[in-house]
């Protein structure tokens, strides 16, 4: 039996990478996968921490998945659009927000 | 009554009719007046055989204020009855004068309204039972003369006249309201009859004055004197106020006679005979000496001068001088006596003078010169030119000079007699005042006899050979009055003026001022008195023949140098000069240092305040835009500051507010934890 | 209907008729006189009924004591724990008011004849006419403090305007000078409403708010009694007080609140006197500024000499007899013991402002201006009777203000028709206008002689019984309220007064005919219509000089009221 906190230990490696790349990348696509592995490590905790008396982990496991799914579609369809508006669709010229 | 009320009315129906009719009418509406007047004069005659010693009176409230009732009413008595025939009288026949000697004047109408309305107020002041109504004639009286003396107002020395009569009347004025004040705060009434019997029943304690109404410190009943007094120095033109007298010649003649010599004036003796039971010792010798030192004035300001008027205008402050002379000593019946006699002899004596006058304006007019028709160095022989005229006035001068058989006589030796006795009594000082007296005797003896001798004898002065006299319009009012100068008419026995009728008829003594003893006149000194009069009467004639004697033409030119006598005499003591250099210019000066403090300090002071208001405006805005305006503005200027710092952080860069989140998240947790 | 009604219809035809011109069309401007004309014949009859009907009363001073009484509630507000405020729309007469009334409608049909000529803004200057006259009126017949002090501002606009559009030169310094003058008092006046109305309560209303009456019972003296005694006894909650502006209840001692702070009892001290006194000090500022009393009075002559003619006219002949009217009815009747602690102090403004307005006119080569400070100096005998406090005295101070009102308004009317010919008003320039101008000249000599106080004529009586009463002035406790030089000092002012008219006469009018500076061919004699405005004026003032009774008898009972409500004190 793998102990419990192994899962937290890659867990939060996961995360961080995620959160890594998610400031560090200039491409949107890039972003958009580290946030699916920032998700992807909280899927993990929600799963690490699940027990069969509280199975609430599970359910909020899955309910992360959908909800990933449909970020990501939408996501891409933003980035899509963004690319069709600036031609680019690296972060660092689309400072359009400033001023 | 009634009798009484319509002689009051009718002058003023006839100023009236005057006033309204328009100029064309003028000769009809005069001749009004003069049936007006006459009706009006047979009722006073009528009035005046009726009244012997009874006291009619009769009156209405006017108007009331509070409890207090101010009445109108009239009262008749002896003294006032004469008075108003003798008003009347004068006022008639000056009437019937100027219906001639103003025929060809452009203010004929005006003229005669004014008249009328004087003699209205004249007999309103004479018919008065009340003190208030005495004064409201009085000022009536004022301003009718004011109207006359100013008549030909182009002529500024004639308006000049008239203004400053006015307004040296009205500083007598001044006394009579203070007057009044005292008499309605003592007594509560202005009734003389009631004034009479409440000043019988006042006291003199302790310093204090009481009657039932009121106490007041004493010195207020000798005001109260002083104010009456002040109002008669003022209205009979005596020291220091006489300087509008000789000026108010410049009105016509006729009016010259009727109100500046026979009744106006006299008005001032009258009110003092009416109150007489107000006048304390102090005031009466107040009274005496003023009197004497004015008819001595009067007498030495006549001697030298040249306008035939002025000579008449200065011997009737004379004559007015011996008449307060005589109340102040206690006889006021004599007083009233020569007032009446006075009346007569000097309006014949002014008449006669604008017959002179009018005559030489004729001659002028002839003869296309221009000469002053009032200089009496031009005049001279008019003798056998104007008869009449000639008569009148050589009785009026005669009953002036006080001749034995003419009217003056008798009341200029009453007078004497008085003044002697009381000054008998008094002793010391007193003996001025009879001695004053005496020499005026002498002065006026001897300018009479002067401007008789310059004007009637002697070679004309100028041609007058086509000069003939006017009609009866002037002839009848000379004889008339005339004939009211001669002695007989006054007392059957016309050496003594104790038999004289009028003095019978008055009551007798009205000795009530507390603390006063009105000598009682008795004959002690008669034949002293009358024997010396007569005497300096005689020396003052022999004076005036030796110098103006006809053939002797001296001081006769114009040029000719004036001894210091005669420039005293002829500037009338030089009084005008002395108040423009004193009152006159105080009152300037004051007028003028208010008039700066009006302009320079108050309304300064007004602008200044508005001035600091303005100033502490400024700084108020400026406080408000530096200093509040400010910490508003700061305040602003702080939070853009802020917001511009704030605002470059967020250069859009979407990692970097992830950044900013992640630190503020762990950031709150460190802090939580 | 016309005896319930009267005042407000006074008031308010005007007020109407303003409103109504503001909205006509432009090309009517010829008309707009006539409306203003209208208005001002209609006042007549009913100041004619007014004069008629009033019966002289010598109640004391409840609501009783007035006539033609109009009693509306207006303002009240709950206050809580301050008690409740109540103001009312209270109009009424007597016998110190009738004549004031009368005179101004008569002063303000004199005026409307005389903007006849007025060519420019007709509309504007005819409406702020038709608003003058209705707060004008409404300052004599307003019984209630606040609806007084409304009228006595409201007054201000209007005049500000008149004098500073359709004025002379200086017309705007002249305006705003006279603006900032009388706002000041205004605010005085203000100041002490404030401090009354917070010290007086309402009897009637207090009494039904603790039961003791109901609501549309008449006011028994009985229950005022009542009510009285138990304020007296600090029986009555803060909150059951009902504060009034009522004036005359604020005139009733008993009505004052014992532990407020124009009380009696308050031992508080205002700048070293009692709030009392210094309440009677600032009330007698505000309107000495109106009447004016000289030091205050540096306003007047640059307002007359400025104002077009019938301002001048109103100016003279009302606004200041509004100063006058407000010392009666408000600092002498609401401040009894400091009006008689004063009386000395205001007798001596009296005489000071008697002999200084006779010497400023002495010195004055303006005719407007001489006439303006003869007017300072006869509103100087107002004050002194009114000093004096005897019945002689104030019924001399009331019959002042309205034969001023007469002598005055004719005398600036006469000033008007030189300066309408001439546009030149220095004495110097002209001499013997008699010859030019005959019927001119008899009507400034009348009216000159009626101003310095000839016998016949209205000024006489007045100033002979100002006289009288000051020099016989009221007595407490065995001293007499004015020392007897000042009467004896006023009479002095009569001898100035005849001095400066004469003077001007003797200058202006006699000698021979000549001008300077202007152009000869426009002096030309007085015309039917100008003639028209004297003669009514003519006519009262000797009317009022001959039968004084004409208005003594309206007055008497009130002023001998007056003087006993403040002696009684």
């Amino acid at each position: 039996m793998i102990p419990v906190e192994h899962f937290y230990y890659i867990s939060a490696v996961l995360f961080s990478v995620g959160l890594a790349v998610v400031l560090t990348r200039k491409n949107a696509i890039m972003v958009l996968i580290g946030i699916e592995l920032m998700l992807n490590a909280s899927n993990l905790n929600f799963l690490a921490s699940n027990t069969s008396e509280d199975p609430e982990g599970q359910f909020f496991a899955l309910f992360v998945i959908v909800v990933a799914a449909a970020e990501a579609a939408v996501g891409l369809a933003i980035i899509l659009k963004v690319y069709k508006y600036f031609k680019t669709i690296d972060l660092d010229k689309i400072a359009e927000i400033k001023d | 009554m009634f009798i009484v009320i319509f002689i009051l009315i009718i002058p003023l129906f006839s100023f009236v009719i005057n006033a309204l009719l328009s100029s064309g009418k003028a000769t009809f509406g005069s001749y009004c007046s003069v049936a007006l007047l006459l009706l009006s004069t047979l009722g006073a005659i009528h009035v005046l055989f009726f009244i012997e010693t009874k006291v009619l009176t009769s009156q209405v409230d006017w108007f009331s204020v509070g409890d207090q009732s101010f009445k109108v009413g009239l009262l008749v008595d002896f003294q006032g009855a004469v008075m108003l025939a003798v008003v009347s009288l004068i006022s008639l026949l000056v009437h019937l004068y100027s219906i001639v000697y103003m025929a060809q004047d452009s203010g004929y109408g005006r003229y005669f309204a004014t008249l009328s309305l004087f003699t209205f107020a004249m007999n309103g002041i004479v018919l008065s039972n009340n003190l208030l109504m005495i004064f409201l004639f009085w000022e009536l009286v004022g301003l009718s003369s004011y109207l006359l003396i100013g008549h030909w107002y182009t002529k500024t020395s004639a308006s000049e006249a008239a203004k400053k009569a006015f307004i040296v009347n009205r500083i007598g004025d001044a006394g009579f309201i203070v007057a009044l004040c005292i008499v309605w705060c003592q007594f509560g009434s202005f009734n003389l009859i009631d004034i009479q019997s409440q000043m019988e029943a006042s006291q003199i304690q302790n310093g204090y004055w009481s009657s039932e109404l009121n106490a007041l410190p004493k010195v207020w009943l000798s005001i109260l004197g002083i104010g009456f007094f002040l109002a008669a120095v003022g209205k009979s033109a005596q020291f220091p106020l006489q300087v509008w007298l000789p000026d108010a010649m410049e009105g016509p003649t006729p009016v010259s006679a009727l109100i500046h010599a026979a009744t106006m004036v006299a008005a001032g003796v009258f009110l003092m005979s009416r109150v007489f039971v107000l006048l304390d010792g102090l005031t009466l010798s107040i009274i005496a000496f003023i009197g004497a030192l004015t008819a001595f004035m009067g007498g030495v300001a006549a001697l030298a001068q040249f306008d035939i008027k002025k000579v008449l205008a200065y011997s009737t402050i004379s004559q007015l001088g011996y008449m307060l002379m005589g109340i102040g000593v206690g006889a006021y019946e004599a007083a009233l006596f020569h007032l009446f006699t006075h009346a007569f002899f000097k309006a014949a004596l002014f008449l006669a003078a604008g017959s002179v006058i009018h005559s030489m304006h004729e001659i002028a007019h002839k003869n296309h010169l221009e000469l002053d028709a009032q200089d009496m160095r031009l005049m001279g022989g008019l003798k056998s030119k104007l008869p009449v005229t000639f008569y009148a006035y050589l009785v009026g001068s005669f009953a002036l000079m006080g001749l034995p058989l003419f009217s003056g006589f008798l009341s200029k030796d009453a007078l004497l007699i008085a003044s002697v006795n009381w000054s008998y009594q008094i002793g010391n000082v007193a003996y001025l005042i009879p001695s004053l007296a005496f020499v005026t005797v002498l002065l006026t003896s001897f300018y009479m006899v002067r401007q008789l001798l310059l004007v009637f004898f002697g070679r004309p002065r100028i041609e007058i050979s086509d000069l003939r006299e006017f009609g009866w319009h002037f002839k009848l009012p000379l004889i008339v009055l005339s004939v009211f100068s001669l002695g007989l008419i006054w007392s059957l026995n016309p050496f003594d003026y104790s038999h004289s009728w009028f003095l019978a008829a008055l009551p007798g003594k009205l000795n009530v001022t507390p603390e006063f003893d009105v000598v009682i006149p008795d004959l002690t000194n008669h034949a002293l008195v009358g024997v010396i009069s007569v005497i300096l009467v005689a020396l003052g004639t022999g004076l005036a023949w030796l110098k103006f004697r006809p053939g002797r033409e001296l001081m006769l030119s114009k040029t000719g140098q004036f001894t210091l006598l005669e420039n005293l005499s002829l500037n009338n003591w030089y009084l005008d000069v002395i108040y423009e250099k004193t009152v006159l210019r105080i009152v300037r000066v004051s007028t003028s240092a208010l008039a700066v403090l009006e302009t320079r300090v108050i309304d300064r002071a007004v602008n200044l305040l508005g001035w600091v208001g303005v100033v502490f405006s400024f700084l108020l805005r400026w406080f408000d835009q530096t200093i509040v305006d400010g910490l508003i503005k700061f305040s602003a200027f702080f939070s853009s500051q802020v917001g511009g710092m704030t605002k470059s952080f967020q250069y859009g860069k979407v990692q970097s507010f992830i950044i900013f989140a992640l630190v503020s998240l762990l950031l709150l947790i460190f802090l939580i934890l | 209907m016309l005896q319930a009604y009267s005042l407000s219809l006074l008031i308010f035809l005007p007020l109407s008729a303003a409103f109504i011109l503001a909205f006509l069309p432009k090309k009517l401007k010829e008309h707009f006189k006539f409306i203003a004309l209208g208005i001002s014949l209609i006042q007549l009859i009913i100041g004619v009924y007014l004069y008629l009907d009033y019966q002289p009363s010598d109640a004391l001073y409840t609501i009783e004591a007035f006539q033609f009484v109009e009693r509306v509630p207006w303002i009240n507000l709950d206050l809580q724990s301050l008690g409740k405020l109540s103001a009312e729309y209270f109009l009424g007469v007597d016998g110190l008011s009738v004549g004031l009334v009368v005179l101004s409608i008569i002063i303000l049909l004199i005026g409307v004849l005389a903007s006849w000529n007025i060519q420019e803004r007709e509309r504007a200057y005819f409406s702020l006419y038709l608003v003058l006259n209705a707060s004008i009126i409404g300052c004599f017949v307003a019984l209630d403090f606040l609806l007084f002090y409304l009228f006595f501002e409201f007054m201000l606009l209007p005049m500000y305007f008149l004098i500073g559009l359709w004025g002379g030169p200086r017309r705007e310094y002249a305006s705003i000078k006279f603006f900032l003058y009388t706002l000041l008092g205004s605010i005085f006046i203000l100041i002490v409403m404030i401090g009354l109305y917070t010290s007086v309560i309402d009897p009637g209303a207090t009494a039904i708010e603790l039961g003791l009456m109901a609501d549309g019972q008449p006011l028994t003296p009985v229950i005022i009694d009542k009510v009285q005694q138990k304020l007296q006894n600090g029986e009555i909650l803060p909150e059951q007080l009902v504060r009034t502006f009522n004036m005359v209840f604020m005139t009733d001692s008993g009505n004052v609140i014992p532990d407020s702070f124009l009380s009696t009892l308050n031992p508080q001290l205002v700048l070293g006197h009692s709030a009392r006194f210094v309440g009677f000090l600032l009330l007698f500022v505000g309107f000495a500024i109106k009447v004016p009393v000289v030091p205050f009075h540096t306003w007047l002559p640059d307002a007359h000499v400025e104002a077009p003619t019938p301002i001048s006219v109103v100016l003279a002949g009302i606004l200041l007899k509004i100063g006058g009217y407000g010392l009666f009815r408000t600092a002498y009747l609401m401040f009894p013991d400091a009006a008689v602690h004063y009386a000395w102090w205001v007798g001596l403004l009296g005489v000071i402002s008697i002999i200084y307005g006779a010497f400023n006119a002495l010195a004055s080569r303006d005719l407007k201006k001489l006439i303006a400070f003869s007017s300072v100096s006869h509103m100087g005998f107002v004050l002194l009777g009114l000093a004096a406090l005897s019945v002689e005295g104030v019924s001399g101070a009331v019959y002042q203000m309205i034969s001023h009102g007469f002598i005055s308004a004719a005398l600036f009317l006469i000033t008007g028709v030189i300066y309408n010919r001439t546009h030149d008003r220095l004495i110097e320039n002209y001499s013997g206008l008699a010859s030019r101008m005959p019927k001119y000249t008899v009507i400034v000599v009348i009216f000159f002689f009626a101003s310095l106080g000839l016998p016949g004529f209205s000024g006489f009586i007045a100033e002979i019984l100002v006289l009288l009463g000051s020099f016989g002035s009221a007595t407490v406790e065995g001293i007499n309220l004015l020392p007897r030089w000042m009467a004896v000092t006023a009479v002095f002012g009569l001898v100035l007064s005849a001095a400066y008219y004469l003077w001007t006469i003797q200058r202006m009018f006699f000698g021979k005919y000549h001008v300077k500076r202007v152009n000869s061919d426009r002096i030309i004699d007085v015309n039917t219509r100008e003639f028209a405005l004297f003669l009514p004026l003519i006519v009262f003032v000797l009317l009022l000089g001959i039968f004084p009774s004409l208005l003594l008898d309206l007055i008497n009972d009130s002023v001998v009221t007056f003087v006993n409500t403040i002696l009684k004190f």
